[in-house]
């Protein structure tokens, strides 16, 4: 998923990146009010982690989601506030908030809430999802294939889970180039080649290529 | 016991306290007035009977007490009726009982304590006595004349109906004065109620703060004089102590705020480097940062509360410049020596946050401390210039507040520092002046007091 994190601290938001991006995310960091308006206009990210306190206002997170809101973003939003006070929550979840952490909060806090919201945003309801011979634990990122538990690389895990996450949606490959590698690739090749490991590490019709792209293979 | 109670008892204390003295005084010369009407009858009724025992007719004679009645004996002249009533017992003659009319009165005739002779029949509670002042015993007014040595005649008047007024005048005394002193205690309690309602108010509304601790209510103004006068001042009290305590709260929400964002870095560094997604050496440097600016904080938040009390030695403030200035690589102008009393620490601190700022917000920029002394004032001005960018007239208001950075400033920071250098210098009896430096930049002075 693509996800942009606003967050003045550069020692907060260096782990909170990191652990996205080894859960296979795309994310994308602005350090204050400017930098994020611009990448929110470009990226139209899956989901978005606010600060609430930015260097430009003591409100700054509360004003952006409020303007995204307004933008006519629909995905959620989830504060990052070191202002507990039930006012404060309040006012988070009124401007348009899906949810908040308080810090100090710890990671795998962060992280299961991210998961949470992205699971509203995907047509899959629970953190397993299970497709005939197909398992996919998103909480602990693994895959099996009939009961075996099959070793995938983090991008062909993303992959594999967007494609389950909206079974019957169809993705084109420069889709998924940009969903899932973002800014670091920007040859189609990698796509089709992550798709080709994956039929062989599965069966050849977890992924069944239909025009226009690309779609889940295998029927609940 | 309540105000309104104990007025109500005080005005019927002091209604019934003058009544009864009045009454008393009234039911005093009323006695006199009775008791003398009576007592001139008395003595009408025994001078008639003296003029009987002496066969006399005419007007009456009158007893007085005042008189002397050993020398001038209203019997001097009798014939020997008396002196042979004694000497061979024979009885004496039945004489008429001249009673003045509308009233009962007895006489008799003593000697040496033996009744001779009786008109009418004589009370038996009065005991046998020849005291010249008329008394009154039970519902009889007595007294005796001496006719001459060892024979008296005593005379008794009814009093029962004078008495009877008397006891009238005094239970309507009594019964007025608590009557009245009852009205105006009722009078008093119903005009205190409105007089007392903004007192109750107040109270009510004081007790609700106080239960509550809501500083935002206000206690009504109404009433006039000290009533008001007090209302308005508890307001006042009131509003001075809630803004006090919004930014306490606002300071503590702050100070909180401010200590959870590094306690965050930290722990998401270490749940990083739990997940082998950092260095060891990144976390170290991480942690160390960190810890860094929290005791930077810590060090800030008890120099402000401590409301910069430090302790007052004599030191060189030039010397203390000087390094402070060498340390942080800025040239320092000024005297070699400048003896005052102050904080050493709190001033270096304070020195080191000019210093520091004028470096953050103006990096690149010409630094310079100045100290100059004003003699004349007993004052000495500690200056940090710097040429750098300076600050929009609003932010120089502002910057001296706690936890005030201002807006777009992207350097890292709690906004404390001119807060506590604030704090030092009134610590010193002195103030934090921030200016334009002329051409450019930032002129921050510090004012103290040399002693």
């Amino acid at each position: 998923m693509r996800l942009l994190l606003v967050e003045d601290e550069p020692n907060i938001a260096r782990p909170v990146k990191r652990a996205l991006e080894a859960q296979g995310h795309q994310v994308h960091h602005a350090p204050d009010l400017t930098t994020a308006r611009e990448l929110l206009m470009e990226l139209e990210p899956d989901l978005m982690i606010l600060d609430v306190r930015l260097p430009e206002s003591e409100d700054g997170g509360f004003i952006l989601a409020k303007e995204a809101r307004s933008a006519g973003y629909k995905g959620p939003i989830l504060f990052m506030t070191a202002r507990d006070a039930l006012a404060d929550r309040v006012m988070g979840l009124d401007e348009g908030g899906d949810d908040y952490v308080v810090k100090p909060f710890d990671l795998p806090e962060l992280l299961a809430r991210v998961r949470a919201l992205l699971r509203r945003v995907s047509e899959v309801k629970q953190s397993r999802v299970q497709y005939g011979p197909l398992e996919l634990d998103l909480t602990d990122r693994s895959v099996r294939w009939e009961g075996r538990v099959v070793e995938l690389s983090p991008r062909e895990y993303a992959l594999l889970e967007r494609l389950a996450l909206f079974p019957g949606r169809v993705y084109s490959p420069e889709e998924l180039l940009d969903l899932i590698w973002g800014d670091e690739a920007s040859d189609t090749g990698v796509v089709k080649v992550c798709v080709h490991h994956l039929r062989s590490k599965l069966v050849n019709s977890v992924v069944r290529t239909v025009p226009g792209g690309y779609r889940l293979g295998v029927e609940p | 016991m309540s105000l309104r109670l104990r007025l109500a008892l005080f005005i019927a204390v002091a209604i019934a306290g003058a009544l009864l003295v009045q009454g008393f005084l009234g039911y005093a010369s009323f006695e006199r007035l009775q008791m003398g009407g009576l007592e001139q009858q008395l003595d009408a009724y025994l001078g008639r009977i003296v003029d009987q025992l002496e066969g006399r007719r005419g007007p009456p004679r009158m007893f007085r007490r005042d008189r002397d009645s050993e020398n001038r004996s209203p019997g001097a002249g009798l014939p020997s009726l008396i002196e042979r009533m004694g000497s061979d017992n024979a009885p004496l003659l039945p004489l008429p009982n001249p009673a003045p009319p509308g009233t009962i009165a007895h006489a008799r005739l003593l000697r040496e304590g033996v009744v001779l002779q009786e008109w009418g029949s004589f009370p038996p509670e009065i005991p046998i006595a020849t005291q010249p002042q008329a008394r009154l015993e039970q519902n009889w007014l007595y007294r005796s004349v001496r006719l001459r040595p060892g024979v008296y005649l005593q005379g008794a008047i009814e009093a029962s109906q004078v008495r009877a007024s008397l006891v009238g005048y005094q239970q309507t005394v009594l019964f007025t004065a608590l009557a009245v002193a009852f009205l105006g205690a009722l009078a008093a309690w119903l005009v205190s109620g409105p007089a007392l309602r903004p007192l109750r108010h107040l109270q009510e509304a004081t007790r609700q703060i106080a239960d509550s601790g809501d500083l935002s209510l206000r206690v009504p103004t109404e009433g006039s004089g000290e009533l008001l006068h007090l209302s308005q001042t508890f307001n006042q009290m009131l509003e001075r102590l809630s803004a006090f305590r919004q930014r306490e709260t606002e300071f503590t929400r702050n100070a909180a705020h401010e200590l959870r964002t590094p306690l965050t870095a930290i722990r998401l560094q270490l749940d990083s480097q739990k997940q082998g997604l950092s260095t060891p050496e990144e976390t170290l440097s991480v942690v160390q940062e960190e810890v860094e600016r929290m005791t930077h904080l810590s060090e800030s938040l008890l120099t402000l509360a401590r409301e910069g009390r430090g302790q007052r030695v004599g030191l060189d403030l030039a010397q203390l410049a000087l390094e402070v200035a060498q340390s942080a690589g800025v040239p320092y102008q000024g005297p070699e020596r400048l003896e005052i009393s102050g904080d050493p620490i709190l001033l270096r601190q304070a020195l080191e946050n000019l210093i520091g700022n004028a470096q953050k917000y103006a990096p690149g920029a010409a630094v310079r401390v100045e100290l100059e002394s004003l003699p004349d004032r007993a004052l000495v001005l500690l200056r940090v210039r710097d040429e750098g960018p300076g600050m929009p007239p609003e932010v120089l208001q502002r910057a001296a507040e706690p936890f005030y950075r201002a807006p777009g400033v992207r350097v890292p920071g709690h906004g404390l520092g001119l807060s506590v250098v604030a704090q030092v210098a009134r610590a010193h009896g002195g103030k934090l002046v921030l200016r334009p430096n002329q051409p450019q930049g930032l002129l921050a002075e510090l004012w103290i007091k040399r002693a």
